[in-house]
């Protein structure tokens, strides 16, 4: 297992079920595994990326670590601190100033009626004792740091652009001053062209206020471009995790490699494969999917250590697994 | 050389934005061959949907459409409502970005699936289920049976968006028309499902105009990809001398604009600004205010989309002297 | 939770959606004339509503009475001009009332959810079992008849409907991303309620109660046709129609037309001006 405990903040087995109804007006629940026992750290100025497709429960992970949501199991640790599943009144204050985020829907994200002004305003006579003076000068520094004008900083939501908006989310959770900033697909929604702006801005804020960030995407090229370490989440388990360098050039899971296999590019190879109806909670999540599943699948293993802070959780990697690496395998098993 | 299976000439398109009608397709030609899937790339608000919507006529009421769309030499603007049903429900199929949107919650995917099978179709009952699993082979879904039992709400969208497609080809249409169609899905179920076109297009022919954002995606896909920004084409290209060579600053801007997987950039390209609406399209060349090549001629009109190369289009008046400019830098192969 | 049915006194609707905003003018300026005129009242009534004349009495309209006089001899035209002052009076309190309770508990259950709103849900559904006027009438005879007892009672039947739209709003919108970011800054409940969500919420507030201000005026017309309401001798419009009711046998009609006539046009008014806001709050994002 990767060390947890140290670093600035350490998640440490947390698990979320949620109780779905299984129809509408049915009385039957369905139980949801949306995280499966998730560990990490993440060191002071580091930017931790997390990758995984819908219902990989990286959602829930964001949600859990701002306390918007209680976990079922496990810890929360920030700074040596266990941090409340269910914070109280005084707790969440002092969360909000540990760690803000952005969320990925910049046209909700928004209080429709407050200009980014007023927003910025208002965080800070909330977390801060400051004159009015200088609140408006630490809002001017914001909005320059963010990219935005007077005349941005003015106007409602509905006036401005999808890019615009999510700057001014961007200054809103840095006026609380956090050290860690959690960007839940904060890029995902906009254009290209506007995409590359806002993760430059990131980029340069990073530097600026020494942020600590935990991106958490769908999108591999923009988890490369932000990202120092990635934790690759499937059906809320880790699967692999390691430096962004190692996973995207020798990926060991085989969920990762179809990942990475499935990047648009020109001339990559179009397989075409059966889809899966259902798959199993039992033995690795990945098994039904998988081109390189075996017996021993039906046993889910333990992160295994794959040299240096490089982690997965696939037998194949096991140094006393007998069958070969997955290098060696016929590849096309599981294509139609 | 065949006359080709769709040609737009000249199509404008303009939709009422409070009280007056702007264009959101300007003087928009394309063709489409037999067989060929063709891709139409664009941010948000570029006019690629409405495009695409211009061709079958789904436009929101009020929408005012010029120019021509001919299927196979017949005029689909000069159609009457009845004949383009028909045309509709047998030789140009549509599917869009939200499955979900597009079917009924109440009936099952049998149901959806078997109802064109045998009102278009004529089929009888058992015919038309068989068809169907057929169908759904064809899609990537072997467990058919349990599919066609199954309502929208049980299955994924990638599962629904197979569903979606089966359904779009009971009618053994020529064209397809796919509208962002693996957007709202995961990445490797928008593999799977770019493969499923792939083979579509091998094996039956099946002509396609492909709609998406995702540059890189229509590149996975397309024998020939169109550039659109606000309203018009700006390039068009056959994919692997696009990516290697863009004529477009536009083109060009996206394809640096992207971050790649190979390695973390100090600082990416970007655009500057933002992609108008139809309302704040500037007079001359949509992009001058965006471009880096800007010069004074780019202000007096629109540039026409010229040929630049055999089989290489731009609408840019300094093509030539950016494509040679850019050229080292995209010639290695970009992605 | 499965809505109760809604029941039909508060359903009613007497004109299609006003579509063009001339109407919605015209429905605007209908209503500052009547406040206009019920504030001017003593100005503008040529008599003392109360003064009775007997030798002058179910007179036809004349230069001298427009509209006639009743069978007391007293000015029908300025009945209906003082009129004016109860019978809106009644339904601003009904509407200041329902928003002073109303929205602060819908507020509450709507954002809180949980045990707090299973328990105000339950009130409002017992509330509603009741029929309307039944409840009203119920309350009258526990307190006695009058403007006061006769408002508060229609007040009561208001406070649930309308919390439970500021309730059905806010369930919306605090699943909205601006919400949460809210909460992860640390504000408390009340100050997200408070200066978040209820600012959000209040276009549909001001257009739920605009409609209740008319409909409020005909439920208290009702009361005070029923003899519950406003006592004579005050100017009431409903009261006029109790009132001109035996006169009708006479073939004296201007007394409860005149009083129909204004309490339709007032509704009808606050119903245009009530759906153009609601329309217009659902078009403001």
């Amino acid at each position: 297992m990767p060390e947890t405990g140290t670093g600035l903040l350490s998640v440490q087995e947390l698990d979320k079920t949620f109780r779905v109804r299984t129809a509408a007006f049915s009385r039957n629940r369905a139980e949801v595994h949306a995280v499966r026992q998730l560990s990490f750290d993440v060191a002071a100025g580091e930017a931790l990326g997390i990758v995984g497709e819908s219902g990989s429960g990286k959602t829930t992970v964001a949600r859990m670590l701002v306390g918007l949501e209680p976990p079922t199991a496990g810890r929360v640790v920030f700074e040596g601190n266990e941090l409340s599943g269910r914070p109280k009144r005084g707790e969440r204050r002092q969360r909000g100033r540990l760690m803000q985020i952005v969320f990925q829907d910049p046209y909700t994200s928004l209080d429709p009626r407050q200009s980014i002004r007023r927003v910025l305003d208002e965080v800070q006579s909330f977390h801060f004792s400051r004159s009015s003076a200088e609140r408006q000068t630490r809002t001017g520094e914001l909005l320059d740091a963010v990219g935005l004008g007077d005349k941005e900083a003015r106007a409602l939501p509905r006036e401005l652009s999808g890019g615009q908006r999510q700057r001014a989310a961007i200054a809103r959770a840095l006026a609380a001053e956090p050290k860690v900033l959690i960007l839940d697909e904060a890029v995902s929604a906009l254009d290209v062209s506007i995409q590359a702006q806002i993760l430059n801005l990131l980029g340069d804020l990073r530097r600026e206020f020494r942020l600590t960030y935990i991106l958490i995407s769908h999108d591999l090229a923009v988890i490369r471009q932000v990202a120092d370490h990635v934790l690759v989440m499937y059906r809320g388990r880790t699967v692999e995790v390691g430096l962004v360098e190692a996973i995207l050039s020798a990926p060991l899971h085989p969920y990762t490699q179809r990942l990475l296999e499935s990047v648009p590019r020109p001339g990559m190879s179009l397989a075409r494969r059966a889809a899966v109806l259902e798959e199993e909670d039992a033995g690795c999540l990945f098994r039904q999917r998988c081109p390189s599943a075996f017996a021993r699948c039906v046993v889910e293993p333990e992160l295994i250590a794959a040299g240096g802070s490089h982690f997965t959780r696939c037998w194949l990697a096991d140094a006393n697994e007998p069958v070969p690496g997955y290098r060696d395998r016929d590849r096309s098993e599981g294509v139609i | 050389m065949n006359a080709p299976l769709l040609e737009l000439r000249a199509i404008t398109t303009e939709l009422e934005i409070q009280g007056r009608h702007w264009p959101v397709v300007r003087d928009l030609s394309l063709t489409i061959d037999e067989g060929e899937v063709v891709g139409l790339v664009g941010e948000s608000g570029s006019g690629k949907s409405m495009t695409a919507r211009t061709i079958l006529r789904l436009l929101p009421p009020k929408a005012r459409v010029s120019g021509h769309v001919l299927l196979d030499g017949v005029d689909l603007t000069a159609l009457p409502k009845k004949d383009l049903q028909q045309v509709r429900a047998r030789r140009i199929s549509m599917i869009f970005q939200d499955p979900r949107a597009h079917i009924d919650p109440l009936w099952t995917s049998g149901d959806h699936l078997m109802e064109g099978l045998r009102v278009n179709g004529g089929l009888s009952r058992s015919d038309a289920r068989a068809k169907a699993l057929e169908l759904l082979a064809d899609v990537g879904i072997v467990d058919g049976a349990r599919v066609l039992r199954a309502y929208p709400g049980a299955l994924s969208g990638g599962m629904l968006q197979r569903v979606m497609i089966a359904g779009a080809l009971a009618a053994n249409p020529e064209l397809l028309i796919a509208d962002e169609p693996t957007t709202a899905l995961d990445v490797t179920i928008q593999a799977e499902i770019i493969a499923i076109f792939d083979a579509l297009r091998r094996e039956r022919k099946l002509a396609m105009l492909f709609i998406t954002h995702d540059l890189e995606l229509a590149s996975a896909l397309c024998d020939r990809v169109l550039v659109m920004y606000a309203g018009r084409i700006m390039e068009e290209q056959a994919t692997a001398a696009l990516f290697a060579s863009p004529l477009h600053p536009y083109t060009a801007g996206l394809l640096e604009a992207r971050p790649v997987l190979d390695e973390r950039q100090e600082r990416l390209t970007v655009i500057p600004g933002r992609p108008p609406t139809p309302v704040e399209t500037p007079p001359g060349c949509p992009f001058h205010p965006r471009c880096s090549f800007v010069q004074e001629a780019c202000l007096t009109g629109p540039p026409p989309l010229r040929r630049v190369e055999a089989d290489g289009y731009s609408a840019c008046l300094r093509s030539t002297q950016i494509r040679d400019q850019l050229r080292p830098k995209f010639g290695t192969g970009h992605a | 939770m499965a809505a109760a049915p809604v029941p039909a006194l508060h359903r009613r609707r007497f004109l299609p959606r006003a579509s063009a905003p001339a109407v919605t003018v015209a429905a605007g300026a209908v209503i500052v004339l009547l406040v206009l005129v019920a504030i001017f009242a003593p100005l503008l009534a040529p008599y003392d509503p109360n003064q009775i004349n007997l030798s002058d009495t179910l007179a036809s309209p004349s230069w001298a009475h427009p509209l006639g006089t009743v069978s007391s001899g007293r000015d029908i035209h300025s009945r209906l001009i003082f009129g004016s002052r109860t019978s809106l009076l009644g339904p601003l309190l009904v509407v200041g009332i329902s928003v002073a309770v109303g929205v602060p508990l819908g507020l509450l259950g709507g954002y809180r959810g949980g045990l707090v709103d299973g328990f105000l849900a339950r009130v409002w559904d017992v509330l509603f079992a009741f029929p309307p006027l039944l409840l009203a009438i119920v309350i009258v005879a526990a307190f006695g008849a009058g403007f006061w007892t006769s408002t508060i009672a229609i007040a009561i039947i208001y406070i649930p409907l309308l919390a439970r739209v500021v309730r059905g709003v806010v369930l919306v919108e605090r699943e909205r991303a601006y919400v949460d970011a809210c909460k992860v800054q640390g504000f408390s409940g009340y100050r997200v309620s408070m200066r978040h969500v209820l600012p959000n919420v209040s276009p549909t507030i001001v257009a739920q109660s605009t409609l209740n201000f008319g409909y409020a005026l005909l439920d208290l017309a009702g009361l005070a046709f029923l003899g519950l309401g406003v006592q004579p001798p005050t100017s009431d419009w409903g009261q006029m129609l109790t009132d001109g009711r035996q006169a009708l046998i006479s073939h004296h009609y201007s007394e409860v037309l005149a009083a129909s006539v204004a309490i339709a046009v007032t509704v009808v008014a606050f119903n245009l001006v009530g759906d153009w806001l609601g329309d217009r709050g659902g078009k403001t994002r």
